[in-house]
């Protein structure tokens, strides 16, 4: 019985132990921290130090929360995007915090088919035969890295380290200012984790995008769904510090089980801002906190 | 009557009793005999060796688990895009200089024009793809290529999810290609994948000319 006893407390101790070391060593894989921005009264939205083929951003991380949502039959319930819409990058490792100067040079990117002045002697896309507009990829051209440096600058993200949302509003209005045209913001914000969505498609009617500025985001790479529709992936990041993004429209997926419908969700096109210069989507109601939302209105 | 007490019948018996040399011996030896001590111990054996397994046991899980899961790789190695840094290069010399036998896209391709990227893994700078965007314009329209040369064995990126479901097959300039087609508001995205002298080839076409003969164009042009 003691023979028992005794064994039964040396496994005991012996797992105890290797759970204490597990755990130990867990805690030991260096945790991403906060971006040693200061912003102590004033957010700041910033982004990836580093320069890589999308995401992620030195200090800043973002982890991956993809999803599968198993259904019967998934509705469209209702799609509002551009036939195509700029989305800038960056490869300038000289820049650091830059998604608000690129969020903005999407916007430029975007009004510059109107207003011609905003990005001087480049032609943003071109008007197709069946009368949609299609913007040019990314090409990396002087035209747009210039206006990325230019914006970058007027918003004081080298002295601040990002961009605040004063310095946003008031780099754009300098640059548009510079090239002739005003840009006015209305606020389309409808809580922390959505925008008012009749304001976004009014928007699109209108030929006018928005952006989102949150402390907290997702950011959705890839929506899959099955040849049958029974099944629906998204393949989406959380990122957990402040970044601001171009908001081109927003999609409403509403799943089904034995005929009652289970799950709806709501994404908004988005123009990531990162330095890959990836769209996506943004899913409301989900690791999100939106502190402004705004429809840009040029003229 | 026997008045003898019970002491008397114990003396008579001892002085009447015969004692048998053979048991004297023997109980004279059993007298001699050393009485075993008992050990005496620093510990007590059973505590000596639960604490030698349980040290073993943390030795192990504290240092050999960590380095056990930074040294051990998987077959497939998958690097986010954390792990990546790209920058831009010419192709051509780049090719030549790293002794890279891949088949890409030149300025003036078919009237267009081509950038460049080399991805490497943060940290070693080991080479994990090139990255190539040709952009051909036509009066009222354009094609643009997205290709991406992978020379890194066993490694998965991020893309890799793109060319995940490639549904159809074709032939094209004696490869072997696995394609799909998607298509939304009559812009078609065609992604396709091969392999060419080891190196895997990931092709993304944006047109509005979805067919599988613009496809089949664009790899030859790449391939020819």
């Amino acid at each position: 019985m003691n023979k028992i006893k005794n064994r039964l407390l040396g496994v005991g101790s012996a797992i105890v132990v290797c759970m204490t070391a597990f755990a130990f060593s867990v805690a030991a894989v260096p945790n991403a921290s906060n971006a040693s921005a200061s912003a102590e009264t004033e957010k700041i939205f910033y982004d990836t130090v580093y320069f890589d083929d999308n995401y992620f951003g030195g200090e800043e991380s973002t982890v991956d929360a993809d999803y599968t949502v198993e259904c019967d039959r998934v509705e469209t319930v209702e799609d509002v995007h551009y036939y195509s819409v700029p989305s800038f990058g960056n490869k300038d490792t000289s820049l650091k915090g830059y998604c608000g100067p690129l969020t903005g040079l999407n916007i430029v990117g975007f009004y510059d088919r109107w207003y011609t002045e905003l990005i001087p002697d480049y032609t943003p896309g071109v008007a197709l035969s069946n009368g949609n507009y299609r913007y040019y990829p990314d090409f990396n051209r002087t035209q747009t890295t210039s206006a990325l440096k230019e914006l970058y600058n007027l918003m004081k993200v080298p002295e601040v380290g990002g961009a605040t949302s004063a310095n946003f509003k008031s780099g754009m209005s300098t640059y548009f200012k510079n090239a002739g045209c005003t840009i006015g913001f209305t606020s389309c914000y409808s809580s922390k984790t959505s925008v008012n969505l009749q304001s976004v498609k009014t928007a699109v009617s209108q030929n006018k995008v928005g952006m989102v500025m949150c402390g907290k985001y997702n950011f959705v790479k890839k929506i899959t769904i099955n040849d049958s529709e029974t099944q629906v992936e998204v393949t989406k990041v959380n990122g957990s510090v402040g970044h601001m993004m171009m908001v081109t429209g927003y999609k409403i997926l509403a799943y089904y089980k034995n005929g009652a419908n289970f799950r709806t969700d709501t994404f908004l096109y988005a123009c990531s801002g990162y330095s890959s210069g990836a769209t996506g989507y943004i899913l409301l109601n989900e690791h999100l906190s939106i502190d402004e939302a705004y429809i840009i209105n040029v003229s | 009557m026997d008045n003898e007490s019970k002491w008397d019948k114990l003396v008579n018996l001892a002085e009447n009793t015969e004692l048998d040399p053979a048991i004297c011996e023997r109980a004279i030896q059993l007298a001699e005999l050393p009485t075993p001590k008992p050990v005496r111990r620093a510990f007590p054996v059973k505590w000596l060796s639960m604490a030698a397994c349980l040290l073993v046991c943390f030795i192990g899980v504290a240092v050999f688990l960590p380095i056990y899961f930074t040294k051990q790789e998987p077959v497939d190695v998958y690097y986010g895009y954390e792990s990546l840094i790209s920058s831009s290069i010419d192709i051509q010399e780049f090719a030549v200089s790293n002794g890279l036998d891949i088949k890409y896209y030149s300025d003036g391709d078919s009237g267009g024009e081509v950038i460049s990227d080399k991805v490497t893994i943060v940290g070693t700078n080991k080479l994990a793809y090139l990255h190539q965007l040709l952009l051909i314009l036509f009066e009222n329209d354009f094609d643009s290529v997205d290709l991406k040369i992978v020379v890194l064995q066993n490694a998965e990126f991020s893309f890799n999810l793109d060319y995940k479901f490639l549904n159809s097959e074709l032939v094209s300039s004696g490869l072997k290609v696995k394609y799909r087609i998607f298509e939304q508001d009559g812009l078609y995205t065609t992604r396709a994948k091969f392999e060419y002298n080891n190196a895997r080839y990931f092709l993304e076409v944006e047109s509005t000319n979805g067919s599988v003969e613009n496809l089949d164009y664009y790899i030859g042009l790449l391939i020819n």
